[in-house]
């Protein structure tokens, strides 16, 4: 989480941010993991079903306010629809060029420790002719 | 290694049927009156075969166990259709933010687009 805004912040100009949020485990799972006041106050109670929508938007808007992620933030289904299409399980990365092409992918992580020197030195040569470009 | 994996059925057997304390005393009191050097080094070999088959089975297990997992990995990343140089899978999704749906191809021809999928529990 400490390296996205940065990001976000360094390279907005260059690129356009989505954040998709998805594969929440619920928070009869989540609770068995220390969670930041601030989301903790948008708990569910810990018999809630996965996959429960009932809170969804708040805990989202919570969550990013906390981790300071400015950019826009998409909600997938209860059913991961999306995250199964991308095969993010749970959390993946990828930039996609503007004719649409998957032009690098993280691959799937566990937290969101993505190989963030790949993608500042994708993002920093892009705007660059098309010969200097990193394949 | 492929040896034995084809004779570990036989060699656990076998090894099985020195192990088994039971068996192995039954023969022992019945029929092997004295444990001469002979019966202690038989029971020894028995037992490094039994240990040899079943480290067999294990490392079998282990690398089936081993195999699954990546083709199920595999599965996840290769069938999902998001791959490298291929066209990313086309979405629409309800934006926190505002009250309308953002369709991913609907974003194409400006800049490159940082595709996050995460979430904070």
């Amino acid at each position: 989480m400490v390296h996205l805004p940065e990001l976000v912040e360094k390279y907005s100009e260059r690129a356009d941010f989505l954040f998709v949020y998805s594969g929440e485990l619920g928070m009869s799972a989540a609770l068995h993991h220390e969670l930041p006041e601030a989301l903790s106050a948008f708990a569910e109670p810990p018999n809630a079903p996965v996959g429960s929508q009932r809170l969804l938007e708040q805990r989202v808007r919570a969550g990013r306010k906390y981790f300071d992620l400015r950019m826009p933030c998409l909600l997938d289904s209860a059913q991961g629809v999306v995250q199964k299409l991308y095969g993010a399980d749970p959390k993946r990365l990828l930039i996609v060029d503007p004719t649409g092409r998957i032009a690098l992918d993280s691959g799937n992580t566990p937290s969101l420790n993505f190989p963030w020197k790949e993608i500042t030195n994708w993002l920093d040569h892009y705007s660059e002719p098309v010969s200097h470009r990193p394949s | 290694m492929y040896l034995l994996a084809w004779m570990h059925p036989l060699v656990m057997a076998v090894g099985l049927l020195a192990m088994s304390p039971r068996l192995w005393c039954a023969l022992c009191r019945r029929r092997i009156v004295c444990r001469s050097a002979l019966a202690r080094g038989r029971q020894m070999a028995m037992s490094l075969l039994f240990y040899v088959g079943l480290s067999t089975v294990a490392a079998d297990a282990i690398d089936v166990a081993i195999d699954e997992w990546r083709q199920s990995h595999r599965n996840t990343r290769e069938n999902s259709g998001a791959r490298m140089g291929r066209m990313a899978p086309d979405f629409a999704l309800p934006s926190l933010d505002e009250d309308r749906t953002v369709r991913l191809s609907d974003l194409y021809g400006h800049k490159p687009i940082v595709l996050i999928f995460g979430n904070f529990y």
